[in-house]
């Protein structure tokens, strides 16, 4: 059983080996197991005006998107039951 | 009585079948065990406690039931060339179905499974061992029958495919852990899903002789039908650009270059290097066999130059998928991962616009890595490696699979 929500958060780095482009959330240290970018937003163009980027975070309890949500804006969180 | 031919009649080979059952003779709840396979050879030990499972129409139906699984087994041992393969359908709409080929141990411990799941729309997909590994194909199409199947390859090997239409696919490629000890047939389903049904299912040898208008290929060498096998074997001091592969084409330098270190494997040189060699294939399964002490060392495919490709890497706890365009490194997706010093592979299975990452660690455990859908690059042909870290980036074997299977396989599964 896992947790599922989207967030919120803006993106860091300049694109460079060290330095490239993720998100805030990437480097924040919170419980996760996963997160993908969900827009396929433009590596061109990535860092838009205002810098909100929204990705899905998937982690193993409630708890953890409690903690995430602290911190960065969520927009809506669903618990996954439909692994086999 | 001749196969039903789903891959097509180009080919002209029947496959010559050591277990083969197409549900002939209609027949009631509860079956008879052992059965005998119709039209054969072989048999099955039928396990169905609840009286599920009936045979009309030329299908085996599991009409739906709220907790008892039902298993068909075929106990046949564990042999270099071995298909075997099964044609369920899951009714549209079913939620939580689930038929399955399995390969387990002696002691009934999984160690692979094919799986044709139902999550509101039918999923092919496959699962290692007993963890949480599914690796769900969300192309599949709601309620088409197709087929589903496990090929064994050389001594440890094992091909997961699937088969829609006319069309066979390479799900993964992977090693195995454990002893086998049995195949089964089986499915799980709730009372609120619909029916299960069976059109055939099967088991066959694809190392007898095989007619040349089959590709050639011999699947009891798990390197028969790569494109790509590159053990990495090399002198000390030799850059991957002057290396020749076992198979495939030439490494091309594209950032610097690799080189064969003393402790025999490929590190940077000259500072973050990517290098990457010609397939033909753009849908691809790739095994980069990677060992990370510092660094990010990565597989890199879809490789159009330098500056534009896809890297999925093997960090310390986490395995990423990178999107390189115009040069500009993109974090795309991230999955936690444990800390591992020891060689692992990274696996990509890149289909149309569905980018998988699989990592294996090296006590044989899976983990699903990142997942992406983008179709950037999609079309390019080169595939590699990529590595950012002196010493601490190893890369020791690459190998690449194409992922249309189609003219490898014979009429009639």
């Amino acid at each position: 059983m896992t947790w599922r929500s989207r967030i919120v958060t803006p993106w860091i780095g300049t694109g460079v080996d060290g330095d490239v482009n993720r998100p805030t959330f990437a480097d924040a240290g919170l419980p996760h197991l996963s997160w993908v970018d969900v827009t396929g937003q433009d590596a061109a163009n990535l860092q838009p005006d205002p810098n909100a980027y929204t990705i899905e975070v998937t982690t193993t309890a409630e708890a953890d998107l409690n903690a995430i949500a602290e911190v960065f804006v969520e927009l809506w969180r669903e618990e996954v039951t439909d692994e086999p | 009585m001749p196969a039903p031919a789903i891959l097509g009649t180009s080919r002209r080979w029947s496959p010559r079948y050591l277990l083969y059952d197409e549900f002939i003779t209609p027949d009631a709840a509860p079956l008879t065990s052992p059965r005998t396979c119709e039209p054969g050879p072989g048999t099955l030990a039928i396990t169905d406690t609840a009286s599920v499972l009936s045979i009309s129409g030329g299908q085996l139906t599991k009409v739906p039931d709220a907790t008892s699984p039902f298993m068909l087994e075929d106990p046949a041992t564990f042999s270099a060339g071995t298909c075997i393969f099964a044609v369920p359908t899951l009714a549209a709409g079913s939620l939580t179905s689930q038929a399955r080929i399995v390969l387990q141990t002696a002691a009934a411990a999984n160690l692979v499974q094919a799986v044709d799941l139902s999550v509101a729309t039918v999923r092919w997909g496959f699962r290692v061992g007993t963890g949480t590994t599914n690796m769900a194909d969300p192309s599949a199409t709601a309620g088409v029958q197709g087929t589903v199947g496990i090929i064994v390859s050389g001594s440890s090997f094992v091909f997961v495919f699937k088969i829609v239409g006319s069309v066979a696919t390479l799900m993964a490629v992977f090693p195995i852990t454990g002893t086998p000890g049995r195949w089964l047939f089986n499915a799980t389903g709730p009372a609120t899903d619909g029916a299960i049904v069976y059109a055939r299912v099967g088991r066959l040898d694809l190392t007898i002789p095989i007619n040349t208008s089959i590709a050639g290929t011999d699947w009891s060498d798990p390197y028969s039908l790569a494109i790509v096998k590159d053990t990495l074997t090399e002198s000390a001091g030799v850059l991957l650009s002057a290396h020749t592969p076992e198979k495939g084409s030439t490494w091309v330098a594209l950032l610097n270059n690799f080189v064969m270190d003393a402790g025999g494997y490929f590190i940077m040189s000259g500072g973050e290097a990517r290098c990457a060699m010609e397939t033909g294939a753009s849908d691809v399964f790739i095994i980069g066999e990677l060992q990370r002490t510092g660094g990010a060392p990565c597989v890199a495919f879809r490789v159009v130059d330098v500056d534009n490709q896809w890297w999925a890497s093997r960090e310390s706890t986490i395995s990423a998928l990178y999107e390189v365009t115009a040069s500009v490194i993109v974090s795309r997706a991230s999955v936690s991962v444990s800390n591992d010093s020891l060689v692992n592979q990274v696996s990509v299975r890149a289909s149309g616009s569905d980018i998988r990452v699989y990592i294996r660690n090296n006590a044989g455990t899976y983990t699903v890595g990142p997942a992406y859908t983008s179709s950037i690059h999609q079309t390019a042909t080169k595939h590699g490696v990529r590595a950012n870290a002196n010493s601490g980036a190893r890369i020791h074997g690459f190998y690449c699979w194409p992922i249309d299977i189609t003219n490898s396989l014979p009429e009639g599964l």
